[in-house]
């Protein structure tokens, strides 16, 4: 069965960091973004670090790959009232436009998650989303979620949610290690 | 103290970030001091992930704005996991 997500920069460059982006496309996953994501990540792909070679390895997979590599990103226009929305979204604290974009847009297509890795706007969304009906999870439950759909194994997955809590920050590894945790609970589900 | 330095320690680098016009008269103190408490940060997260320490002593070894974000962050990832099981329990 497909899904309706959208992602912001933060969750895209995190699959595309530890190579896995084409899990969405294995799970089905149908992967929107506002262009203001679009206009970030092209903006990130210009750095010569890790993040820019993620950014760049994104940019490859969505637009240059060959059929069978390719992973289609929907780039949607925010419609008039939801740009308003985003707008105001952006003005709350520790919101970019890009996370502020991202939340509108879900809640414009009616997406049934929010993929975000950004620890200080998940925690400025934590009532808004809950209101609009958009449930914001971190790319660490995409990781999850493949595991418990075959798309991975335990040991491949542990073992890249333990990469992305070595290359992100001290903040965004509270995403990949409590995944770790619940990774043991789907085990224990899975056996 | 700088009030623009930046650390970020990851498994293979620790990244310093500051105005380029800061580089040279930065004290070595000082970017030690920035280095170890990214370090204390990433500790207690990491704990707080593993359930070793509470909410509230998070909120007083990293502040109320930064803990509250992460024990949201940590809220969210362990919801959103569980309703992954519980679809999974539901296809079987």
């Amino acid at each position: 069965m497909s899904i309706k997500q959208v992602y912001d920069t933060t969750a895209l460059l995190s699959l595309s960091l530890i190579g896995k982006f084409d899990l969405v496309r294995k799970q089905g996953i149908i992967v929107s973004v506002p262009i203001s994501v679009v206009e970030e990540v092209v903006e990130i792909a210009k750095y010569k670090d890790e993040l820019g070679e993620a950014a760049k390895g994104l940019l490859r997979i969505t637009e240059g790959a060959g059929a069978a590599e390719r992973v289609e990103i929907e780039q949607v226009e925010l419609k008039k009232e939801y740009k308003s929305l985003a707008e105001r979204i952006a003005r709350f604290p520790r919101v970019d436009r890009g996370e502020a974009e991202a939340l509108a847009l879900a809640y414009q297509i009616k997406a049934k998650e929010l993929v975000i890795d950004d620890v200080p706007a998940i925690g400025s969304f934590a009532g808004l989303s809950k209101i609009i009906d958009v449930e914001t999870v971190p790319s660490s439950y995409v990781l999850v979620r493949a595991y418990l759909n075959d798309a991975l194994d335990y040991d491949e997955t542990k073992m890249l949610l333990k990469e992305l809590s070595a290359k992100r920050g001290w903040e965004q590894s509270v995403l990949y290690e409590t995944a770790i945790v619940m990774l043991e609970e789907a085990k224990k589900v899975k056996c | 103290m700088s009030e623009t330095i930046g650390v970020t320690i990851t498994g293979k680098k620790i990244v310093l970030e500051f105005p380029r016009e800061e580089f040279g008269v930065l004290e070595p103190r000082e970017i030690e001091r920035e280095v170890l408490n990214d370090l204390r940060r990433l500790k207690a997260v990491k704990e707080f992930s593993l359930g070793k320490i509470s909410g509230r002593e998070l909120i007083r070894l990293l502040g109320p704005e930064k803990a509250l974000s992460i024990i949201e962050a940590k809220k969210i990832t362990e919801e959103s996991v569980k309703r992954a099981i519980n679809e999974y329990k539901a296809s079987l």
